[in-house]
């Protein structure tokens, strides 16, 4: 039976009540489900009070104003009940208005451009909707009608053609987007007048936008030839885990970062600073070790010259609202004060482990193949090593996530300082047409300056609100078919069961998630909301977070094991995981609402299990 | 007509049309070298004698016309149960046992051992269109001259279950003749392991893997479902072993007190979870299932015993063509087929992708 075709009409959708539920639901969701028997029952989570929900103070217009591939960024309609939503990992902060550039560059023009011109055949990117400052995004369905067959004929002819391309044209790319980055960051902006930083922050902006053509024109190639790699390994009888290992081990710059994060750590040791590291605050570590003198200064140096080559990433993926760490170097000096708070992590035994280990998946995957398929098996292998997703999803967050919305912020800031505003980040409280409009003289920063303090106590409003973002929202159904759904935010049937029926922490003992990083850890829960705290995860907890990004990945040197509410098997932590040998479980959905700061868990990264040993006492 | 005929004396080009497929397979692979039971062939034109002098001729086309059209399931089973029945109660023409009788004590003599299997093997049994696996009996660990006559007339009988009826009825020429039947009575080999091999994937169709399945002993635990066998998978190509799953084997089939047949005991317990197919065994099965798929140029599935030694040998006791749906795509990594089945969940249509 082709259930597929009838779930989503709402013509045959009968709601139930609540009382014939046969499962734990929310009381907010109801069920909706076929006519005929055996049919696959969705779930409808309500989009309720979100439609209605005022946006940002005085956003009226700030939408639809950037050019969108297929479908514009949006709030949510009500309309939008009859879609799946998920709540987006990668902003668990959210996003502040000039941030929502990142919905119009990256969602609304990235993905959707890279998915028609490619074309995907499975659909036209993703869409995304704004709840208060929190992203839910969807993906876009072809529309009614499409010629699948055309659209599969077109993607058959430019996918082999984009292949024996990949590693020459990701070079170029690589070299276009630095050459930008170059020019844009060596600009004098203080030299600049109103005019000049104008046409700076457009000139920002064009790179932003050109960056996530770029990510998305990669990324949707070598998303589909990994998962038809895969797909083959299973048809193989390869374990579906052990397909990642395969393409581990391979080096990429973020791990370049953390190595030269345990250089500065080792210096700090030599020079007698550990005691500094020691008794001063995260926060005052910066004036603290400038202020010594003698070895500190030097090793400020030291350290200034390193962030100067790897400082220019942000503590999230693509957010104006975010510094760097050569401006904020907070972040990295907190992990140095953790990194000698413990054993040195012995990069190269970590390295060693993971291409060993990469080579023993080869090994046994081989012995158990016979030499016919050994054959496709080694050429689709060869194939996805050349162009390797997993390597790519940490190279490319270099020269493109961790960096891209860095020249936006600096005009940001520096408008903000010749306006004189209240705060230096006030301008990321705007959007985009306003601070345009602010450069061109069309508005003033006093007329401004109210809804941006309205803003703030928004934004602030829904960042408390995070933790009881809905994961999904809409028509949820009990299985999802497309695999980047699954395999990147890990959308799987558990995810779906446990999002949809929520988690209480007296019932809940144990998640099931996703197997992404060997091993059996236990280890003290650390919940963390976002990278902002960091540092104060303490050698040997287990990581419990939304997801990580790579700024986390040092993290992973100090923790016993990481467990995450989304992600799947190529997602940041099951990628870092596997190259730290941690074990790692994702897309349990709803860990970070279940577990506590404190409990004692086991992570049984080969099983997908987190299993709770002992509450901690604070919340019993 | 012989009323008997060895194994040994049939010629491959027309053993199966004179003994039925399951006898006629072993003279044929007994011809290309494959190690098969010693043994002889009670013809069907024996069967049709004793049926003739026993007045069963008659009966039996009186019942054929009262199956006209298409029967109900009781009126089958009714009539089923008055055949078995009256065809038991018939002795077994003197002339037809006494030359069964004779043929057995040479086959004694002959193998230095008395106990032996007696098999059905009905004319177009097996044949591709309709396959009789399991419809007709086979008597394991029989010993003495009379209990084989007996299991003979067994076998015969066994066409007229109602199971075996309903089989009967379903083939278009049914209407015109009782299927008939020679029956083989085969030494019975002092199991050391026994099992089935399959020349292609039973399950995925796959030609470039050979699966083989054993127990230690006769395999009669492992047919009537009482054991799990151990399992392993080979490359048809190299023959290296793949993959290899011990099955905890609670059971042995062994052969009753007094040459009664077969019992399942408890399996003696250190042998329940050791590997019973070693390198010697599964390179002697995959070798021998590997000719024999060759020889018919289909894929089979193959009956072993691994003899207690020493020397151990791999003796074929039943060989068949498996049915696969449908030619199997071998294993190609190709880019865009890999992503539009499994990235995108599209298949290959005549007209081109479509989902």
């Amino acid at each position: 039976m082709r259930v597929r075709a009838v779930r989503l009409l709402p013509t045959f959708c009968l709601t139930e009540p609540l009382a014939s539920r046969t499962t734990a639901l929310p009381p907010w969701c109801y069920r909706r489900q076929g006519a005929e028997r055996g049919c696959r029952v969705d779930i409808v989570v309500p989009l309720g009070a979100l439609v209605d929900t005022p946006w940002y103070p005085q956003s009226q217009g700030a939408l639809g104003r950037s050019k969108a591939a297929v479908e514009p960024f949006d709030t949510f309609r009500p309309e939008d009940e009859s879609r799946l939503w998920f709540l987006d990992f990668h902003w668990p902060r959210g996003l502040t208005p000039l941030a929502t550039l990142w919905n119009e560059d990256g969602y609304a023009w990235g993905t959707q451009l890279a998915a028609e011109r490619m074309p995907l055949p499975s659909g036209r990117g993703i869409a995304q909707r704004m709840a208060g400052t929190h992203t839910y995004a969807s993906p876009i369905p072809l529309p009614e009608g499409t010629d699948f067959t055309a659209r599969a004929a077109a993607f058959e002819r430019s996918l082999p053609r984009w292949l024996d391309g990949f590693p020459a044209s990701w070079q170029r790319h690589r070299a276009e987007l630095d050459a930008g980055w170059d020019r844009l960051q060596r600009r004098e902006l203080r030299a600049l007048d109103r005019a000049g930083l104008l046409d700076a922050l457009n000139e920002a902006r064009a790179y932003h936008r050109r960056a996530f053509e770029i990510h998305f024109e990669v990324m949707y190639p070598l998303l589909a030839t990994y998962l038809g790699f895969s797909g083959m390994c299973r048809q193989l009888g390869v374990p579906a885990a052990e397909v990642g290992r395969l393409l581990q081990g391979y080096d990429t710059p973020i791990m370049e970062t953390d190595r030269q994060l345990w250089s500065l750590t080792d210096r700090a040791r030599a020079a007698g600073l550990a005691p500094v590291f020691a008794a001063t605050e995260v926060a005052d570590l910066a004036a603290t070790l400038d202020a010594a003198g003698g070895p500190a200064t030097t090793w400020m140096t030291d350290f200034r010259d390193v962030l100067r080559t790897y400082g220019w990433r942000t503590e999230g993926s693509a957010d104006v609202a975010l510094p760097s760490w050569v401006e904020d170097p907070t972040p990295p000096l907190g992990l140095i004060k953790s990194f000698l708070a413990q054993p040195r992590h012995d990069f190269e035994a970590a390295h060693h482990a993971a291409v060993a280990d990469r080579e023993a998946a080869v090994d046994s995957a081989r012995s158990r193949l016979t030499r016919r398929e050994t054959a496709a098996f080694d050429a689709g292998l060869a194939a996805v090593r050349r162009a390797n997703f997993m390597w790519w999803q940490d190279d490319h967050n270099v020269v493109i996530d961790l960096r891209v919305a860095l020249p936006i912020r600096w005009v940001a800031l520096e408008v903000a300082r010749q306006v004189g505003a209240d705060q230096e980040d006030d301008t990321v409280f705007l959007f985009w047409h306003e601070l345009v409009d602010l450069l061109a003289g069309a508005r003033r920063y006093a007329d401004l300056r109210p809804r941006i303090a309205a803003r703030r106590e928004y934004f602030d409003r829904w960042h408390a609100r995070r933790p009881e973002m809905p994961k999904v929202l809409g028509t949820v159904p009990d299985r999802v078919d497309d695999p980047i759904l699954v395999e990147v935010f890990g959308l799987t049937e558990h995810y779906l069961d446990a999002a949809r029926s929520g988690g209480d922490p007296e019932q809940v003992q144990t998640l099931t998630g996703v197997p992404v990083g060997r091993g059996v850890a236990r280890g003290k829960v650390r919940v963390l909301t976002d990278a902002d705290h960091l540092h104060l995860l303490q050698p040997g907890e287990v990581l419990v977070c939304e997801s990580t990004s790579p700024n986390w990945t040092p993290a992973f040197a100090t923790i016993a094991a990481c467990v995450c509410d989304g992600g799947g098997t190529l997602s940041h932590a099951a990628i870092v995981g596997r190259e730290y040998g941690v074990p790692t479980v994702t897309a349990c959905a709803i860990a970070t609402t279940v577990l506590s700061d404190g409990d004692l868990v086991e992570v049984d990264g080969d099983r997908g299990t987190v299993r709770r040993l002992a509450r901690t006492a604070k919340a019993s | 007509m012989s009323r008997v005929l060895w194994l040994d004396d049939l010629e491959p080009h027309d053993a199966t049309a004179r003994v039925g497929p399951k006898l006629g397979r072993l003279a044929e692979l007994s011809a290309v070298g494959v190690e098969v039971p010693r043994g002889f062939a009670v013809t069907a034109s024996a069967c049709a004698e004793h049926e003739g002098a026993a007045g069963l001729t008659d009966v039996l086309a009186a019942a054929l016309g009262r199956l006209d059209g298409t029967p109900a399931p009781l009126e089958v089973s009714a009539l089923a149960r008055d055949l078995h029945a009256h065809y038991l109660s018939c002795p077994v023409e003197p002339a037809v046992a006494a030359e069964v009788e004779a043929a057995y004590r040479e086959l004694v003599a002959q193998v230095r051992d008395d106990v032996v299997a007696v098999r059905s093997s009905a004319l177009g049994e097996d044949a591709r269109e309709a396959s009789f696996a399991g419809v007709f009996d086979s008597y394991l660990g029989l010993r003495g001259a009379t209990d084989v006559v007996a299991a003979v007339r067994e076998c015969w009988a066994s066409r007229f279950s109602a199971r075996a009826l309903t089989y009967q009825l379903r083939r278009p020429w049914a209407a015109a003749q009782w299927m008939p039947m020679a029956v083989g009575v085969l030494e019975l080999l002092p199991a050391y392991s026994s099992g089935v091999a399959f020349s292609a994937h039973p399950t995925t169709g796959a030609r470039d893997r050979i699966v083989v399945e054993g127990t230690f002993g006769w395999g009669e635990a492992v047919v009537q479902g009482l054991v799990t066998p151990d399992r392993a998978e080979l490359d048809a190509q190299d023959g290296r072993l793949l993959r290899y799953g011990v099955a905890d084997k609670a059971v042995l089939s062994t052969l009753a007190p007094g040459g009664a047949g077969m019992v399942a005991v408890p399996m003696p317990g250190a042998r329940r979870s050791e590997a019973v197919l070693d390198p010697g065994t599964l390179r002697a099965v995959g070798d021998v299932v590997r000719t024999i798929d060759q020889f018919y140029g289909h894929p089979v599935d193959v009956e072993w015993v691994v003899t207690q030694g020493p020397p151990r040998r791999c003796v074929v006791v039943q060989a068949r063509p498996v049915t696969i749906s449908g030619p199997v795509p071998l294993p190609v990594w190709d880019p865009v087929d890999a992503a539009m089945r499994y990235a995108f969940g599209a298949t290959r249509s005549p007209d081109g992708w479509v989902r």
